[in-house]
């Protein structure tokens, strides 16, 4: 081993200390700022670490009356919709998320596994789905606006699965295709010759070998979901309402953005994410095994 | 009885043509291998015949019925992959029992099959662990087991020794020869190795290029090859060509080459040398050269000894002659030397004749 010399090593050591300060410096201020008592937020100067650490941020992202008395203490209106309690919004983004992730994982499963086995589309369709991915969102949003009101699919939840999972599906082919391609052809061939059809097969031998990369694209897909803001909203209008419409709610007409229940919210947002990623986290490790073919 | 018959099968992937115009029969309970250099199409031929490729034409039929399209599930074949291919999921047990649950047979049964399988196939001991804790030779055998497990019309085996060490490779082929007798099943069995195809077959077929060069016993493909493809691919080493010249008429006919001359009497009086065409190869199995101690009217070969492989009882000579290089096996003595000078005959009728433009025997 050859020794590098001391300063490249205080260089690099330096080089990962200042990139981890400006990874973790955004999410410390968040759980930061969602303790800290209102005239703290944005104070100058900075408030590091709050000495009158406040629970009211999350009391009022979950208690209606908490905003209502807050509103009053600091003499100011708050918004209608923030007046209601934030569990509306965790729930919406719980089913929405949940089920555009389930929708696009499984046909994103199926159509990637059509696209390797069967060839279907040719060399270039691949590549030409994902190009739905190149343009910026905002650029369709005026005909998708426009298109669901005509199918009456604004403002359910329906609507907002469906966007989702159209807007998803790109990402799950294109991930869960090369897990597929690293399954060998023979596996789902001995299964069929032994008497399994082929879709069969595929439930029963490819799949279980895939699981672990079909999971980890689901937590990809879930995090686009749960934090996807522009749908939700051009397409909503007040019967639906997701957690991040939820926290660009919370301003007051007296004290502006609410930043304090905003990272309250933020805070709590991101659990359901560190909760899906913990609990799969078994899979992402083990990868995927395929022990017993000879290459 | 024919037990499997297939006519004029031809697959290709896109402008790879993998089978072209395939035809053969398999006897009931015969052991047919097909040998053929890479890439020949041997692999794929079985999995157009387990229903895995879907034929471009031609048909198959299996026990009289017409199989083209059938489903493979449906076609009641076993295949052994190349590459193994167990189910990394499933434990050795329940890889031999797949077939069985797929069809159907109660689990009391399935456990009495796969324990028997298990016995005959020397694995009983990781029957209950994962293929990846398998040793090579485990693996093959499970792979076997599973093969062999449910009984079906056909058995497909695709180069079941490969990547085994030698030993296990000896072990294993005797063991399928018994397996063969003992269950007496039709098999296909896939080769690129001579010597495998050579030692269990009924017939070989020999695979070149999408095309059968030749279908016979092992017998006919070693001493009466039909293509120049064959001998050389049959045989180790492989026999030595020789390009030659017809000269002469009727009577005196003479093969002539770079360094020698053989009458045409001399090489087993072919009865009208005047239909054989002037350009010929001449082809000579090493095995049919013997070494002379000097010079003489029937030792067309004098040259220098490049190499010697001694493989104890015999040696592998390396001749270097006007012509080229001729291989010859030979038993070992001491007196040849390498550097040397050295005389070689052949066995009377031994050699063989090659139109050199089609490159087919026609002796």
């Amino acid at each position: 081993m050859n020794e590098n010399p001391l300063w490249v090593t205080i260089l690099k050591r330096t080089a990962v200390v200042v990139s981890m300060i400006i990874a973790f410096f955004p999410i410390y201020w968040l759980i930061a700022t969602s303790f800290k008592p209102y005239d703290q937020w944005a104070s100058w100067p900075p408030v590091w670490l709050t000495d009158a650490p406040t629970l009211q941020n999350y009391r009022i992202v979950f208690f209606p009356e908490a905003a209502r008395e807050f509103a009053t203490a600091q003499q100011g209106s708050l918004d209608y919709k923030v007046s209601g309690s934030a569990w509306k919004a965790f729930q919406d983004s719980a089913i929405i998320s949940t089920f555009a992730t389930f929708f696009s994982v499984m046909f994103g499963t199926l159509a990637a596994y059509s696209i390797v086995r069967f060839r279907t589309g040719g060399e270039n369709y691949p590549f030409q789905f994902l190009t739905v991915r190149m343009m910026p969102p905002i650029a369709v949003v005026v005909p998708i606006v426009a298109l669901f009101s005509i199918l009456r699919l604004s403002d359910t939840y329906f609507g907002l699965v469906l966007a989702y999972t159209a807007f998803t599906l790109p990402f799950s082919i294109w991930m869960i295709r090369s897990f597929i391609e690293e399954v060998p052809l023979e596996l789902e061939g001995a299964a069929m010759v032994h008497g399994m059809s082929q879709f069969r097969a595929f439930l029963t031998i490819t799949l279980p070998l895939i699981k672990g990369g079909v999971l980890a694209t689901a937590l990809f897909i879930f995090i686009l979901n749960w934090s996807e803001f522009l749908f939700a909203l051009v397409l909503t209008a007040g019967n639906v309402i997701t957690v991040t419409l939820q926290v660009a709610n919370y301003v007051s007409a007296s004290s502006g953005k609410l930043y304090g229940v905003q990272a309250a919210m933020g805070t709590i947002s991101t659990l359901p994410v560190i909760l899906f990623g913990y609990v799969i986290q078994r899979h992402l490790v083990r990868g995927l095994t395929f022990g017993a073919i000879k290459r | 009885m024919i037990k499997l018959s297939v006519e004029s099968l031809c697959k290709s992937f896109g402008d790879l043509h993998a089978l072209r115009d395939l035809g053969f029969d398999v006897e009931d309970g015969e052991f047919f291998c097909v040998v053929g250099p890479t890439n020949a199409g041997k692999s794929t031929l079985l999995k157009t015949i387990a229903g895995l490729h879907r034929p471009d034409g031609g048909r198959i039929l299996l026990s009289g019925r017409d199989v083209t399209r059938l489903e493979p599930r449906h076609r009641n074949v076993s295949l052994l992959f190349q590459n193994i291919a167990l189910f990394p999921t499933l434990s050795g047990r329940d890889n031999i029992a797949f077939p069985l649950r797929t069809a159907g047979v109660a689990e009391t049964e399935i456990a009495r099959r796969v324990n028997e399988v298990a016995e005959m196939l020397k694995v009983s001991h990781v029957l209950d662990r994962l293929p990846q804790t398998f040793s090579g030779g485990e693996q093959q055998r499970v792979a076997i087991g599973r093969a062999i497990a449910r009984p079906a019309d056909l058995l497909m085996l695709d180069e079941p020794l490969t990547n085994l060490d030698a030993r296990i490779r000896i072990a294993l082929r005797i063991e399928f020869k018994n397996l063969h007798r003992h269950i007496g099943q039709t098999q296909i069995y896939v080769t690129h190795d001579q010597v495998e195809a050579m030692s269990m077959s009924d017939r070989i077929a020999v695979l070149n290029n999408g095309r059968f060069e030749q279908i016979g016993t092992p017998d006919d493909v070693y001493h009466r090859p039909v293509s120049a493809f064959v001998a050389r691919f049959i045989g180790q080493p492989p026999m030595n060509i020789i390009d030659a010249e017809l000269s002469g008429g009727t009577d005196g006919a003479t093969l002539k080459g770079p360094g020698f001359s053989i009458p045409v009497d001399g090489i087993g009086g072919l009865e009208s040398a005047s239909r054989l065409p002037r350009k010929l190869a001449f082809g000579l199995r090493p095995e049919a050269l013997r070494i002379a101690p000097g010079e003489g009217p029937d030792t067309p070969f004098a040259g220098e000894v490049v190499w010697i492989e001694r493989l104890g009882s015999k040696s592998i000579l390396d001749l270097r002659f006007a012509h080229g290089i001729i291989k010859a096996v030979v038993p070992t003595d001491h007196a040849v030397r390498r550097e040397g000078p050295a005389w070689l005959g052949f066995t009377p009728r031994a050699e063989h004749l090659i139109d050199k433009e089609s490159e087919l025997f026609f002796r």
